[in-house]
């Protein structure tokens, strides 16, 4: 069994994107306990490579591999986690572009070194209102909530966003950041979010730190 | 008639390279296909034989269909200057340069200060620039933070028309209710909607969404511009290896289909709408995750984009000039000349990137004036060594002899001007002379000339009833949420 998980470490380092579902498959046949295979071997996996990431030594597309390959592999094994039991233990983190602007390569970059660092990204991608993003946060039953706005124009989305949160009561239930081009620290205060990052391993650092006893 | 002349294009591709690239992005069309966000796009484009997928929105087009569109389109652009010693004439043989715009943030100019920017800096920028010698069409240069939201960009719109003289292009109609603003409030400045259609004073900027996705309310916006007669930008900017594919030649054949598609839903809507090709297909840092605007890729594909826009017979807006550096320094000044050297001699006409810094963020007025001054050096490179028996001098030479001196020949001051470049903020004089001159800085130098600048009053102001005007129509539409506008 170990040594499956050694190979499905290695498959996400080594960026194996059209061998993981295969492994997966036969890891499982072997017997490999579902959730191990994912927390053991593929968030491992991620976790070097985001590593190297960050300290300059692999490129952005590697990175994108990397996830890519594990993305394969948790969808064969995730489905085979028993209902009921102990689900997986990595935080979620809802991630969305706000209503009115389209941008979404730092978005997605952020989304990238999120699973990178292990947690769970859910992307429900861009122009999204606040109504939809405080329902889906509800229903994932998100930890961070992250929204980017690229900009003027539809910066008070985000003030609006936290501001309806508070209004239902959904405030304290997430942490909410905000981040892109024009949004500055004092912004962030502001509007009263639980910070922002001016690139996507600085969003990592503020996520870690927001959730920090719950990994 | 502004603009600088280019003698003789230095071209990125060849005959081929423009061939294979054409052919691609037509078979890209008919096989692969754009996504269209509008509904009134697909329409047009069905009605005109395209293929519509009903379900994903995927628009596929028949080679014929984009031939007849490319024909159909206007053969000369004239970006109109509310005076007409202003006028930037598109007519692929010059290059103009336009100021970056939009940014978020300013290097106050008197404290030095990074912050939000205002709009006394979009004022600012304005009124420097029209001091600039290269600078022929204007963008709103910064989006004033302390206006509210919804008639942000119609206040920037105003103070434009008030501070400059030069043409106007924006790049913030991103609705049919934004674009009918543009035009209410540019046909306000020249007296009437007829008068704009003749010499249309704004031209406006709508991106796609690489890769291969209009947006719907860019689309429709650009439609209703083209009724106006109005010119529009389709600016198409994969970027490589993110949006667009690493190689330059495969993001440019994105662009093109892109571009092709938009510039099909254009004429079907308004036969002979103007339209110009925008690039800025620029790398995205794939350590940092920064946008490289700065980076020499930049220009040029940009100056590949010329090529295939001339190809079509359409003029290319340019990004380029740009810089990523935090500050303005030798960073900012190395990516600037960078990214704008191919375009200034691949014949651009049209390049938009001087005066931001952090990546088209943050506005240094510093850097306009430092900018200007690249221009006038790669002005003199792109003027080329021109060779004739004039030019040659051998009867000079003959003259002058071994030993002797070229210094008091007439020939010499006849061609002094046009052969050498002529610094204007550039610093040759000896270390000691600077020294005892202050050992300024050219940042220091470039904000002097920015006060100077400042100091000098508006060219041709726009006429109180006219400011009156402009008031009313913004008054009107922060009554109106834009939604239900
Ligand atoms: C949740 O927590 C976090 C934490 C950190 C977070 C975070 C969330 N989100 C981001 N971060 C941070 O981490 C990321 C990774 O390092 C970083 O993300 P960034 O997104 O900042 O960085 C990316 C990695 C690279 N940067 C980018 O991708 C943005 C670059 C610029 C040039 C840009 C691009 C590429 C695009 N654009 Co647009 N675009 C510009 C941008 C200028 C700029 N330099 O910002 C900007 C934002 N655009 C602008 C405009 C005007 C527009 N654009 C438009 C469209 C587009 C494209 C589609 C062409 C394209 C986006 C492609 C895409 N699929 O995303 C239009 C918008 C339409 C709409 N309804 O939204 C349109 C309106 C243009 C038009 N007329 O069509 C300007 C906004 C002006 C303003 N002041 O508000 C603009 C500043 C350019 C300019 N100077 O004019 C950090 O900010």
């Amino acid at each position: 069994m170990q040594d499956y998980i050694e190979r499905l470490r290695k498959a996400v380092i080594d960026y194996d994107m059209e061998g993981m579902t295969k492994l997966a498959e036969d890891a499982l046949a072997a017997g490999l306990d579902p959730l191990k295979a994912i927390e053991e071997g593929l968030a491992l996996g991620i976790r070097v490579v985001g590593d190297k990431f960050g300290a300059g030594e692999l490129f952005l597309p590697e990175l994108v591999m990397a996830a890519e390959a594990m993305r394969a592999g948790v969808a064969v094994f995730e489905p085979r986690i028993p209902k009921g039991g102990k689900g997986r233990v990595a935080p979620k983190v809802l991630l969305a572009t706000v209503q009115d602007d389209i941008h979404e390569i730092g978005k997605n970059l952020v989304g990238t070194m999120l699973t990178a660092s292990g947690f769970q990204v859910i992307d429900i991608g861009v122009n999204q209102p606040c109504e939809t993003i405080l329902k889906k946060a509800k229903e994932i039953d998100a930890v961070v909530v992250g929204v980017s706005a690229l900009m003027t124009t539809s910066m008070p989305r985000m003030k609006e966003l936290i501001e309806s949160a508070e209004g239902r009561g959904a405030r304290d239930v997430h942490q909410f950041i905000v981040g892109g081009a024009p949004v500055t620290e004092q912004y962030a205060k502001d509007i009263k979010s639980d910070g922002t990052a001016g690139d996507a391993s600085g969003a990592v650092k503020l996520v870690h730190g927001l959730v920090g006893d719950q990994k | 008639m502004t603009g600088i002349a280019i003698r003789r294009p230095y071209p990125v591709l060849d005959r081929e390279g423009i061939e294979k690239i054409h052919a691609a992005a037509m078979q890209g069309l008919e096989r692969v296909g754009v996504r269209i966000g509008t509904a009134r796009g697909r329409r047009l484009l069905k009605e005109a034989g395209a293929h519509v997928d009903g379900r994903t929105n995927v628009v596929k087009f028949p080679p014929a269909l984009i031939q007849e569109c490319v024909r159909k389109t206007a053969k000369r652009v004239v970006l109109y200057g509310r005076d007409s010693s202003q006028d930037a004439d598109l007519d692929l043989k010059h290059v103009h340069i336009c100021n970056d715009g939009n940014g978020a943030m300013a290097i106050d100019y008197d404290t030095g200060e990074r912050r939000s920017s205002v709009a006394d800096d979009l004022m600012r920028s304005a009124r420097v620039s029209n001091a600039l010698d290269n600078l022929h069409v204007y963008w709103p240069m910064t989006t004033s933070m302390d206006i509210d939201a919804r008639i942000r960009s119609l206040v920037d719109y105003k103070l434009s028309f008030m501070n400059t003289d030069k043409h106007v292009q924006v790049c913030t109609t991103v609705s049919e209710t934004a674009a009918r603003e543009l035009v209410a409030m540019a046909s306000a400045v020249v007296g009437g909607e007829k008068e704009l259609r003749r010499r249309p004073i704004v031209s406006s900027v709508s991106t796609t969404i690489a890769p291969l996705q209009q947006e719907g309310g860019n689309i429709d916006a650009a439609l209703v511009l083209g009724e106006a007669g109005v010119p529009v930008a389709l600016f198409t900017m994969p970027t490589p290896g993110a949006s667009g594919p690493v190689t330059l030649a495969g993001s440019l054949t994105v662009a093109a289909m892109e571009f092709l598609s938009g510039l099909a839903m254009c004429q079907l809507a308004n036969p002979g709408a103007p339209v110009i090709w925008g690039n800025g297909i620029a790398p995205l840092d794939m350590k940092t995750t920064t946008r490289g605007g700065g980076g020499p890729e930049h220009g040029l594909d940009g100056a590949a984009i010329t090529q295939l826009a001339h190809h079509y017979g359409v003029p290319s807006l340019c990004g380029g000039f740009d810089s990523t550096a935090s500050v303005m320094g030798t960073q900012a000044a190395i990516e600037t000349f960078a990214s704008g050297m191919s375009l200034v001699l691949g014949g651009a006409d049209l390049i938009v990137g001087i005066g931001l810094i952090e990546d088209a963020r943050t506005l240094s007025l510093e850097k306009l004036v430092i900018d200007d001054e690249i221009i006038n050096m790669l002005r003199r490179i792109a003027d080329g060594i021109v060779v004739n028996d004039e030019t040659i001098a051998l009867d000079v030479i003959e003259r002058v002899g071994a030993g002797g001196t070229f210094l008091g020949q007439r020939h010499t001051m006849r061609h002094l001007r046009e052969e050498h470049f002529m610094p204007k903020l550039l610093d040759r004089r000896s270390y000691d002379v600077w020294l005892k001159d202050g050992a300024k800085s050219i940042e220091q130098r470039a904000h002097a000339k920015v006060l100077e600048a400042l100091a000098e009053p508006v060219p041709h102001p726009l006429e109180p009833d006219v400011v009156k005007e402009l008031d009313e129509i913004i008054h009107r539409a922060a009554r109106t949420p834009l939604a239900a506008a």
